[in-house]
């Protein structure tokens, strides 16, 4: 065997033919085996990890938001629902070209180019997540989108639920708003996700567990063109729990009314378990901006307004509560024995103490008057001497027991203690001693005392119900969507005011006075024959006869009031910041919200209200009321009754501007009804 | 009529059971790839079912005929293939933007496939009379088995076919070395080879050409573009995991993650539905074939039987290599079909009667003529 025979007797070398196919052979072999070994690392290492990534391939969870629970006033009526938000949104791996997506999308949606080219980059940038790019669109909008939807490929439209108020401003505060969840947050809470909501203010926070709901997923299989094959898993959501609040919205509605776009606050309690029936704070904002992305404009808007729309003052802000206060230090003189109903100070128009005239608001005097006089007058000469007597440590334990100076611990946020002003208090925070003219101003409730509208009304409230403190109750019920199943929140009292019955249901009767004597000084608040109890205040801003046209300096107008005297239902406190008199501004507040209720308790009727309404002739129009100064008020108010008027002296941190702030007074005096 | 039944009886079964699975294997997955919950069974399916009937056919027919005529009219069949080649340049049909097709009777077919049995029955008839097989080949004398190749390299690459062009230098050279090249020979030629490619990637190449072999560097640059074949096989191989999917349950497969699986990218779809253990199945088949098909060529007595046995193992091998690594990653996306797997008449029945001839050759191994 010399060769393999060729055609033409080729004579070719069978042995290195042989070798070299078995060469082949190896060769071939070899290579097949590396062909092998890519597989088992493909498949036999990396097995699992391509397995996940077919499965994300081929599947799409789909998150489906729960909305939160609702909340409904003490009616049944609701106050915030839920609706639908459509967002438009990139599912980035089905995209094949970004630009041009982003590009038709704006198109579509005649919106700019670079405003969805910034919320498709700022969105989040985990694989498989929708980005958001224009949110909240509008039906005409989400038709455009859907009817382009063959030149958008990899565009989705979202169905969020989002906060609906059907009542705007009417309580924003009070709801506060929910937003996505900050990554520090993320951190520290257990059981949220990423683009979860959670509650950052009013009560969205403080019932954050109960409202926020369970989201739900649908996992979906597609096939390579993202197209929508059929649903694999589908988890349902569950809605939040809904609140019913103590809150009614009728009441909640005339503050709103009658307050206006003023600054100011209103607060109504039941003093018969301490809730809430209405807490509005002015102005207000529409709540329905914090319901999608907020508009950096109206952020803007809301946080620069010097208004400070976004405070909530029943409660976060602290303001001297004025002749308001007269009600406790009457009290604190009857326990402690140093006055009796029929006591009698002469009030000559000031008072004299030390080297020092502190000033009645009626400068020619009451002269002798009792204790109910010089309630329904709201003389200061009396109360002046009245503080001498009770000196402050006395003053501040009768504080105390109302609960001045200590929350209330309504379940909101951002609650304010105020100050209730000892000595030990000013040598802490003042760094010096007490001087016995500081007591003066803090017994008419001016010098160092504050006070928040909500803590004023709630230590009201104890005062007429026989001594009761409550804790503000504004969530009375909690249930839970699905079963029924509901938490009911009882009426909590923190505290008992220590003091014969007897004594608070006199200085209860006192307050009737005000409002029904004819020398009163709350006649605005009358509400039919509802016999009802009050007390103006005029608070101070700014030292005695500076910055007369300066209208944020002007007096904060008080109003507190109760009905009926006998068994009181409701409790009103009025603040209205900067409006001057209590009498004359913040009286006719409390009487919109008590004639409301009273009407709806059947125990007037509109015809009544119209009857006993105290319309006293309108003063001359010198101004309008925009540009009208105090001291325009001032003559008005001269010329129709003995409205009380601030000339209680203010706050003064030094013996040495409250000596110039003195001089100063006297200088002024000459000109009667300055103040 | 004796000497055939003789054939029939002496039929190398390793041989045909090995090409008889694989084909079973090829159908079996392109169900899968086709299927359709309506219908069950895809065209395309029954369509290479057909195709497949007639390159058992052809098979046979090729298995009966003597090697002896093969030989004897090697030149003849080369000559049909290049002539069909240039006919595709005038009445091509055009495809996918290339003019790869004929259109004979309704029925389309793809002539370089066939182009390729043609040449290694040529080139083996080239040996058969080639005195180079005493000392090797050298520059020189490489001339003609060159040109042999050069003329359907070129008629294929302006198709253009760039993959099935360079699959006829492979089987070639593959041919061409085991005939025996003088080692200086070779290496001269390397180095040609590598001074040539530099000039060859600027000039020659078509830009979705270089775009392949750039993506095949890094795939990961463009998923959804170029790249998108890559990653999506490599997923589709790699979830499959040991034991696989199972039948149907590949949802790569079932879900069209793949625009090409029923064709180039066919082993994809066993790789996912059956696993590790499915494609080393494949693999070994394929393994056993280019065994078989060597040794029959090692007890040739011949010279163009041998090496027309061994073209048509070169032919399986790089199909197999080239495909598959292009299906792992490991090489570029090349539009070279998965013997016997893939979908395309034209490629089955070339590929069924090249195995045809090679069983010929081997029923023919003891008897004398």
């Amino acid at each position: 065997m010399a060769g393999l025979v060729g055609g033409d007797s080729v004579n070719f070398d069978l042995g290195s033919f042989k070798v070299r196919l078995k060469v082949a052979l190896v060769a071939s072999y070899f290579i097949f085996s590396l062909i092998l070994l890519r597989l088992w690392f493909l498949q036999g290492l990396n097995g699992p990890y391509y397995r996940d990534k077919s499965e994300n391939n081929r599947t799409r969870l789909i998150k489906t938001v729960a909305p939160r629970g609702s909340i409904f006033d003490r009616d049944g009526r609701m106050l915030v629902g839920s609706r639908p938000s459509f967002d438009v949104a990139l599912m980035l791996e089905d995209v094949p070209d970004l630009e041009g997506t982003v590009e038709t999308l704006a198109e579509v949606l005649q919106r700019p180019v670079g405003e969805i080219q910034e919320r498709v980059k700022s969105g989040r940038s985990r694989p498989f997540e929708p980005r958001i790019a224009a949110s909240d669109v509008s039906r005409e909008e989400l038709g455009r989108v859907r009817a382009n939807g063959y030149r958008l490929p990899g565009v989705i439209v979202d169905v969020v639920p989002v906060r609906d108020y059907p009542f705007d401003s009417m309580a924003a505060h009070i709801f506060g708003y929910a937003r996505e969840i900050s990554k520090k947050e993320l951190e520290s809470r257990e059981g949220y996700a990423r683009g979860d909501l959670i509650g950052k203010t009013g009560l969205e926070l403080a019932q954050e567990t109960s409202l926020r709901g369970q989201n739900g997923f649908v996992r979906i299989e597609v096939d390579a063109g993202g197209r929508r094959k059929k649903e694999l898993e589908v988890k349902d959501y569950l809605k939040g729990r809904d609140l019913h609040l103590s809150l009614d919205l009728d009441l909640q509605l005339a503050a709103q009314e009658v307050l206006k776009n003023r600054r100011g606050a209103v607060v109504a309690l039941d003093p018969r378990n301490g809730d809430v029936l209405a807490l509005y704070s002015g102005p207000s904002y529409d709540a329905n901006h914090f319901s999608v992305a907020l508009n950096p404009a109206v952020w803007k808007e809301l946080t620069s307004s010097p208004d400070k729309p976004l405070n909530n003052r029943p409660l976060t802000a602290a303001y001297p509560p004025g002749s308001t206060f007269k009600l406790f230090a009457a009290v604190a003189g009857l326990a402690e024995n140093l006055i009796s109903e029929s006591t009698v100070f002469n009030c000559p128009g000031y008072y004299r103490f030390g080297k020092r005239n502190y000033r009645c608001h009626k400068r020619s005097g009451h002269g002798k008057v009792n204790l109910r006089q010089s309630i329904a007058m709201s003389c200061n000469a009396y109360f002046y001497q009245l503080g001498v007597m009770l000196g402050i440590d006395r003053l501040s334990k009768y504080g105390e027991m109302f609960g001045f100076g200590s929350l209330t611990e309504i379940a909101l946020d951002g609650e304010k203690s105020g100050i209730l002003p000892s000595r030990k208090w000013k040598k802490e925070k003042v760094g010096e001693q007490w001087w016995p003219g500081d007591t003066i101003p803090v017994s008419i409730g001016q010098g160092y005392l504050t006070v928040t509208p909500l803590q004023l009304a709630n230590a009201v409230a104890a005062l007429v119900n026989g001594g009761i403190i409550y804790k503000p109750r504004l969530v009375r019920k909690v249930v839970e969507h699905e079963s029924g199943k509901s938490r009911v929140y009882h009426s909590q009292h923190s505290n008992l005011v220590p003091l014969p019955k007897e004594i608070l249901h006199l200085v209860r009767d006192m307050g009737s006075e005000v409002v029904h004597h004819e020398r009163g000084t709350g006649k605005r608040a009358r509400v039919g024959e509802i016999r009802i109890g009050g007390k103006t205040g005029t608070a101070q801003v700014s030292r005695l006869g500076t910055q007369e046209n300066d209208e944020r300096l002007q007096d904060h107008a008080w109003f507190i009031s109760y009905a009926p005297v006998e068994e009181p239902m409701i409790v009103v406190a009025a603040l209205v910041e900067n409006a001057g008199s209590g009498g004359l501004e913040a009286a006719p507040v409390s009487h919109s919200i008590m004639s409301k209720f009273f009407l709806k308790q059947g125990m007037v009727t509109e015809e009544e209200i119209e009857e006993h309404k105290f319309d006293p002739p309108k003063p001359p129009v010198a101004a309008t009321e925009a540009t009208a100064t105090r001291a325009e008020r001032t003559m008005a108010a001269a010329a129709t009754s003995d409205q009380e008027m601030a000339a209680e002296l203010p706050s003064l941190p030094s013996v040495g501007i409250r000596d110039q702030a003195q001089s100063r007074a006297q200088m002024n005096s000459p000109e009667e009804e300055d103040f | 009529m004796f000497k055939s039944k003789r054939i029939a009886l002496s039929i190398d079964w390793p041989l045909t059971l090995t090409v008889l699975a694989l084909c079973t294997v090829g159908l079996g997955a392109l169900y899968s790839a086709g299927f359709n919950e309506q219908l069950g069974y895809s065209a395309q399916m029954k369509r290479q079912a057909m195709s497949m009937g007639v390159g058992l056919l052809c098979f046979l027919i090729c298995m009966l005929i003597k090697p002896e005529i093969w030989k004897r009219n090697a030149y003849l069949v080369y000559l049909l293939g290049c002539g069909l080649l240039t006919a595709i340049l005038f009445s091509g049909v055009v495809a996918g933007g290339a003019r790869r097709w004929l259109e004979i009777g309704g029925f389309r077919m793809q002539p370089s496939e066939f182009m390729k049995v043609a040449l290694i029955v040529a080139l083996a008839r080239l040996f058969s009379s080639s005195t180079s097989l005493e000392k090797g080949y050298q520059i020189l004398s490489l001339i003609k088995p060159c040109l042999l190749m050069g003329v359907p390299f070129v008629l294929i690459v302006v198709e253009p076919d760039l993959g099935t062009g360079l699959c006829h230098l492979l089987i070639g050279g593959s041919m061409l070395m085991l005939a025996g090249v003088r080692k200086r020979t070779v290496l001269t030629l390397g180095l040609l080879g590598m001074c040539l490619a530099v000039p060859a990637w600027f000039f020659g190449l078509k830009d979705y050409q270089k775009q392949r072999i750039l993506t095949f560097m890094s795939p990961e640059d463009d998923p959804l573009g170029s790249g998108y074949h890559a990653i999506q096989s490599k997923i589709a191989v790699g979830s499959g995991s040991l034991t696989g999917k199972g039948f149907l349950q590949g949802t790569q497969t079932q879900l069209r993650f793949l625009p090409e699986q029923t064709t180039d990218f066919i082993f994809s779809v066993l790789a996912e539905e059956w696993g590790f253990v499915g494609s080393a199945v494949v693999i070994f088949l394929y393994g056993f074939l280019i065994l078989r098909l060597l040794t029959i060529s090692a007890r040739c007595s011949e010279i163009f039987p041998a090496f027309v046995v061994i073209g048509v193992a070169a032919m399986i091998f790089w199909h197999v290599i080239v495909n598959v690594g292009m299906v792992v990653g490991v090489l570029p996306v090349v539009g070279l079909t998965l013997p016997l797997l893939s979908f395309g008449g034209s490629s089955v029945v070339a590929v069924l009667g090249a195995l045809g001839l090679a069983a010929g050759v081997s029923s023919r191994r003891f008897l004398f003529h």
